[in-house]
């Protein structure tokens, strides 16, 4: 059985992935750069069941701890070894290539920036997932929406419900 | 290559002048404004539009397809207008239905691409687009001035003048998606194109040729011609709302080059040592062209009315000397300096008026107003560096006592409705704990106060306390992108969110600012711009647009 397909504009996919992430119970920052990486993620050819499993309660920390890390690294500071453990998570490289500056990541788990290069690889028109996992992070990204109550409904946005003028 | 040294220029405003909320709220469109800037590229390409589908009943039902080359590219609206039921007319975002909808086409449609977005487009954000597609909006009628137009036209005469200077527009666009929503195309695939480099062109591009939709519809249906001068003064109007204050919050750098982009032009302008007689006479008519432009700017909101009233007077006063300071040296300098001894509203005026003659000198800056590179923040290396940006660049954030309850009233959520963004009371409504994470003046001092009293390496803080990633981000952003960030406690229960839709609306080039609550307005965009058919005539003179003009 063909499994249904889903083809999305980068953006909305990493929008996506983003509201998955503090859905999931990322904060904001990691969240944002879990889209970002996300995204380069599948267009590296990527499996998306790296993201699915990123997502999930048992692996959370990989959303948490790399983009803290290479944040640290950005950071430059002293006397600190920041290093990614052992095996490299399947989506470090595409956090790397989700930064506006040049970073690689090392096999012994160090990761170099060079502050001084800006490039991002170019990302393509579109990006093709799976419905199933679509489906799994539009429930994430739902946990992040507030319940309408008739009080949010009439007061909330600011704006009346007709505009017959 | 070339090196071109930059201008002279004053020293700039600070940011903690800049950017006030309540300053925010005052500002007006200026000539670096992305419509203008679009207006000018089109009329330097003299673009010649083109209608090469007009499939419409004559209730005015069906679809229209304009084309244009621009850049090098061709782009296409396709419009369609379908028949709404009054009770189903709602601005806002939960809304379903509209009177029409867009779809701005990355080329010329061949059939079945206009029958697919036919059938998409007036679904909007229920439907799925294609790369192909630029933009969707969607626009509502002003009922009464659309059907006024078409009753008059129909009776071989020509509508209301008063109406149409009152109104301003036909219809009103109620969101104009770009970058990726819905399947539409990314940003990316377009953002080097000649014309669309620069922030919302495209968003721009499209508002511009639904205004001229807009007006072939109300003459289909009148079965007249509406004359010139009225369809100059008919622009689009907007509804906007909440959704756009977290922009300006989510894209500190793009903030930071509007900004920054528009003050280098104030201080460089104020750096001009005299004007001469043909730059007399243009501040002379351009002050008095907005002291039209605030009569004809008239709002039903009380509280606001009585705010344009008080600023009719106001610039009656302030204009009334501003000869004997065109005759001083650095008069435009002169010209803000007096301003600063008024209201808010006279400095911003007063700020948009003085750019306006020196296109030469400023207009280049908008190159400037993209993001090409995303955000570079410049990390210091241990906490008491950290500790020093803070209270050197956020004083603002550390001053409030968000334990008390008005400084925290307020926080921004995202409706599961329609994912309509919404601002709720947190000590009176349910849904605080998944709050978006807008409240960035509490999180920088959550962050100073867990900054420890020896010095760490920041990167070593960080792991400990990877909660403050994005307050520790903001901070390493300031250093680079000084007009970055709203110096105000954006969950006080003073704040009002109208501040930030009305600057971010100033930047696009609205006009006639009709707030309908604090947080919720209504906007006139291209009035005055030129017509499609006037592109070749220049067209660039449509500041602060006045009636008849």
């Amino acid at each position: 059985m063909t499994q249904a397909m889903f083809e999305g504009s980068v953006n909305e996919l990493q929008g996506l992935l983003s509201k998955a992430a503090r859905g999931a119970g990322a904060p904001a920052a990691q969240a944002a750069r879990f889209g970002q990486a996300g995204v380069y993620h599948l267009a590296q050819g990527g499996d998306e069941g790296d993201l699915d499993a990123a997502l999930s309660e048992r692996e959370l920390d990989c959303i948490l701890d790399i983009p803290v890390l290479i944040q640290g690294v950005a950071m430059e500071g002293e006397g600190i070894n920041l290093r990614l453990k052992p095996p490299i998570h399947p989506l470090a490289n595409a956090y790397c290539a989700a930064l506006p500056q040049a970073a690689t990541v090392m096999q012994d788990g160090s990761i170099s920036i060079d502050p001084d290069t800006l490039q991002r690889p170019p990302l393509p028109a579109r990006l093709t997932v799976s419905m199933r996992s679509v489906t799994l992070w539009q429930a994430l990204g739902a946990k992040t929406f507030v319940p309408e109550t008739e009080q949010s409904r009439l007061a909330g946005a600011g704006a009346g419900l007709t505009d017959n003028d | 290559m070339k090196d071109f040294a930059a201008p002279p220029q004053m020293p700039l405003r600070p940011p903690s002048d800049v950017m006030r909320l309540a300053r925010m709220g005052a500002m007006f469109p200026t000539r670096l404004s992305f419509l203008r800037v679009l207006m000018r590229r089109l009329a330097s390409e003299e673009v010649v539009v083109e209608r090469p589908v007009w499939n419409m009943c004559e209730n005015g039902f069906g679809h229209a397809v304009y084309s244009l080359k621009l850049g090098g590219y061709t782009y296409s609206l396709v419009a369609v207008s379908t028949d709404l039921p009054p009770e189903k007319r709602t601005d806002r975002v939960i809304a379903e239905a509209w009177d029409s909808a867009y779809v701005l086409y990355d080329g010329v449609p061949g059939a079945a691409e206009i029958a697919r977005i036919c059938a998409s487009a007036p679904k909007q954000e229920a439907g799925r687009f294609t790369q192909r597609d630029l933009v969707l909006s969607r626009a509502n009628k002003s009922v009464r001035l659309f059907a006024h137009v078409v009753e008059a036209l129909r009776a071989g005469t020509q509508p209301n003048a008063d109406m149409i200077r009152d109104i301003g527009y036909l219809m009103r666009t109620t969101a104009v998606y770009g970058n990726g929503k819905f399947g539409i195309a990314d940003r990316g695939l377009i953002e080097n194109r000649p014309a669309l480099e620069g922030p919302f062109a495209a968003e721009m591009l499209t508002v511009w040729m639904i205004r001229s939709f807009t007006h072939d519809l109300v003459e289909h249906v009148g079965q007249g011609t509406l004359e010139r001068r009225f369809k100059r003064h008919l622009g689009i109007g907007n509804s906007t709302g909440l959704g756009m204050a977290p922009f300006l919050v989510n894209h500190p750098v793009l903030l930071n080059n509007w900004m920054i982009a528009r003050e280098t032009g104030l201080a460089r302008v104020r750096a001009i040592p005299a004007f001469d007689a043909d730059e007399v006479a243009r501040i002379t008519a351009l002050a008095k062209r907005a002291a039209q432009h605030l009569e004809e700017w008239s709002v039903p909101d009380p509280e606001h009315q009585a705010r344009v009233t008080r600023l009719r007077a106001d610039w009656a006063d302030f204009t009334h000397d501003i000869h004997a300071d065109m005759a001083l040296p650095n008069p435009a300098d002169v010209i803000h300096r007096r301003a600063q001894t008024m209201s808010l509203d006279i400095q911003e005026l007063a700020a948009a008026m003085v750019l306006e003659p020196f296109g030469a000198l400023i207009d280049g800056l908008a190159e400037c107003m993209g993001d090409p590179f995303g955000a570079l923040p410049v990390y210091p290396k241990d906490t008491s560096g950290l500790r020093a940006d803070i209270n050197a660049c956020f004083a603002w954030a550390l001053t409030p006592d968000y334990t008390c309850t008005d400084e925290s009233r307020q926080f921004w959520y995202v409706s599961e409705a329609k994912q309509e963004p919404r601002l709720g009371d947190r000590y009176a409504e349910d849904g605080a704990h998944l709050e978006s994470p807008l409240d960035i003046g509490r999180r920088i001092k959550a962050l100073h106060s867990d900054l420890p009293k020896t010095t760490r390496p920041l990167a070593e803080f960080l792991m400990a306390h990877p909660e403050h990633g994005l307050a520790i981000e903001r901070v390493a952003l300031a250093k680079r992108y000084p007009y970055a960030e709203i110096h105000d406690n954006l969950i006080a229960r003073t704040c009002l969110p109208i501040d930030m839709l009305r600057c971010k609306l100033s930047f696009f080039g609205a006009s006639k600012f009709d707030p309908k609550s604090d947080r919720w307005t209504r906007i006139t965009l291209c009035q005055g711009a030129p017509l499609r058919d006037e592109l070749g005539q220049g067209g660039d003179d449509w500041w602060l647009p006045v009636f008849g003009a």
